[in-house]
């Protein structure tokens, strides 16, 4: 009896288990499933083996069965995912990423964004328009659907799917990742064949401190111009706790056309003034 | 036969305790009532203090109207009461709006969940539950705003769409959950080439600040 008063006064005054809230809201541009297949990075059959449910993003963890477009996809991915709201311009529909939308142990058609970064220990993938399409075991498609709305998309099988996305490619642009060249190597030499840019600087303040990534954006008063763009002073994107303020350093660079930040051509970029003449030899 | 009477004594103290600390939430209670009701969501936010703000552009594209849609949000939002004190020291801002490519916003470390397709995002990084209200029977939440930050994609878009995409996120930033219907609103949730606040963008959020 107890107990039952207890049930019922909770579900009365709300006061159950916390229900995960949105974090976010965003409006998103809508695209069709083939606009979606020809922007996507990648195009893969995949079966989820588990979720990760963080405190900020859930990842679903993939091993690959098949890629119908895309290079160099691991066996072993996650696809991330935050809690939000989303807005779907020109459908009128909006819904929102609180529970997962796959299922552990089935398989999907997958159609990812993929961006690749310094600041990410693995490249990152995220649905370009939340295609669902889980796969069925005899070349069967058991469910179709476009950001949360069961979507009519005409196949009547896998293989008719997998036919029309691969003629919808022929002829197509390669889509390359997002994010800027870097280097995975510790080798200067091989650092320094993806460095646009290397300053020697000293540190500034913080202008953008992140609360919730590895890293934060420092202006930098630049003391001398190595290699690239002549600058005073610049805005560089630094791993949290890797430079102290005040201090002078060699920095070895990319940027984008047009930006004002900065990035490190590699975990290895910040490099004492001692290795100067070192770098300077490599540039001549 | 004793230790059961002990039992049920423990039981019954710990259900009435628990009963007592929840009367402030129990249906029925008369809550701060609402004079409209205009989104989607049953949530609502409010600043008690006028909050900072401060932008950023990433690039320097002369084509991306950042600046010209941030001026544009803080304007019509200060016109219909609810000011924000622009700061130059962005990082301190109540209120942080970035505004670059998704190779920018995501470089940042803000963006995380940033989708490629998204064209403005609003985060509600630090809030917290501060009292129910009533509209026609309707509960809805209320939170109160710490802070906020903003992400406005450039994606080769005119100075209307911009100065709408501005205004729209800063609205959710100050509180405005959700969307309302009606295209005529910069809060409806899909495209328009609406720029200027409506009765309902503002009224919606008035009634709290």
């Amino acid at each position: 009896m107890a107990i039952l008063i207890i049930v019922v006064f909770s579900s009365i005054t709300g006061c159950t288990n916390k229900v995960k809230e949105p974090m976010f809201s965003t409006e998103l541009e809508y695209m069709t499933f083939d606009k979606s297949v020809l922007e996507a990075y990648c195009v893969v059959l995949a079966t989820l083996d588990n979720i990760d449910e963080g405190e900020t993003l859930r990842l679903y963890n993939f091993t690959l069965t098949e890629v119908l477009k895309g290079d160099g996809m691991p066996t072993n991915f996650s696809v991330t995912e935050g809690y939000g709201e989303y807005y779907v311009e020109q459908l009128n529909h909006s819904y929102t990423s609180i529970e997962p939308k796959y299922k552990v142990g089935n398989e999907y058609l997958l159609i990812l964004s993929k961006l690749s970064s310094v600041y990410l220990d693995e490249d990152e993938y995220m649905d370009v328009s939340d295609v669902l399409i889980e796969v069925g075991k005899n070349d069967e498609l058991l469910q179709t659907s476009m950001y949360h709305l069961p979507t009519d998309l005409s196949f009547k099988n896998l293989s008719e799917l997998k036919s029309k996305v691969q003629q919808n490619l022929k002829n197509s642009k390669k889509i390359e990742a997002y994010g800027l060249p870097f280097s995975k190597s510790d080798n200067i030499d091989e650092i320094m064949e993806v460095t646009q840019h290397v300053y020697h600087v000293r540190i500034g303040g913080i202008t953008i401190e992140s609360k919730k990534s590895n890293r934060d954006t420092y202006l930098c008063e630049v003391i001398e111009t190595i290699k690239g763009t002549e600058a005073k002073e610049i805005q560089v994107t630094l791993f949290k706790e890797t430079v102290k303020i005040g201090e002078e350093y060699i920095l070895l660079l990319n940027k984008g056309e047009n930006s004002l930040l900065y990035a490190l051509s590699s975990k290895n970029s910040v490099r004492d003034i001692e290795e100067k003449s070192n770098i300077l030899s490599l540039i001549k | 036969m004793k230790n059961s009477k002990i039992k049920r004594k423990v039981l019954t103290i710990f259900i009435l305790t628990f009963l007592v600390s929840n009367l402030f939430v129990i249906k029925g209670s008369s809550y701060e009532q609402l004079d409209y009701w205009y989104s989607d969501s049953s949530q609502i936010g409010e600043w008690f203090s006028t909050p900072s703000i401060s932008d950023n552009k990433l690039n320097s594209n002369y084509s991306f109207y950042f600046n010209i849609g941030y001026d544009h949000a803080r304007s019509q939002w200060n016109s219909a009461g609810i000011s924000t004190s622009d700061t130059s020291n962005f990082s301190s801002a109540d209120i942080q709006v970035y505004g670059g490519t998704y190779d920018e916003l995501k470089q940042t470390g803000e963006f995380d969940d940033l989708s490629s397709s998204s064209t403005g995002i609003c985060y509600y990084d630090i809030r917290y539950f501060y009292q129910y209200y009533e509209y026609n029977s309707s509960i809805k939440t209320g939170y109160e705003h710490v802070y906020c930050h903003i992400g406005i994609k450039d994606r080769g878009a005119t100075s209307s769409e911009y100065k709408k995409t501005c205004t729209h996120e800063l609205a959710h930033s100050l509180g405005w959950n959700g969307h309302a219907s009606g295209s005529s609103n910069i809060m409806y949730a899909y495209s328009t080439s609406v720029t200027s606040l409506t009765s309902i963008d503002k009224n919606q959020l008035l009634q709290v600040y």
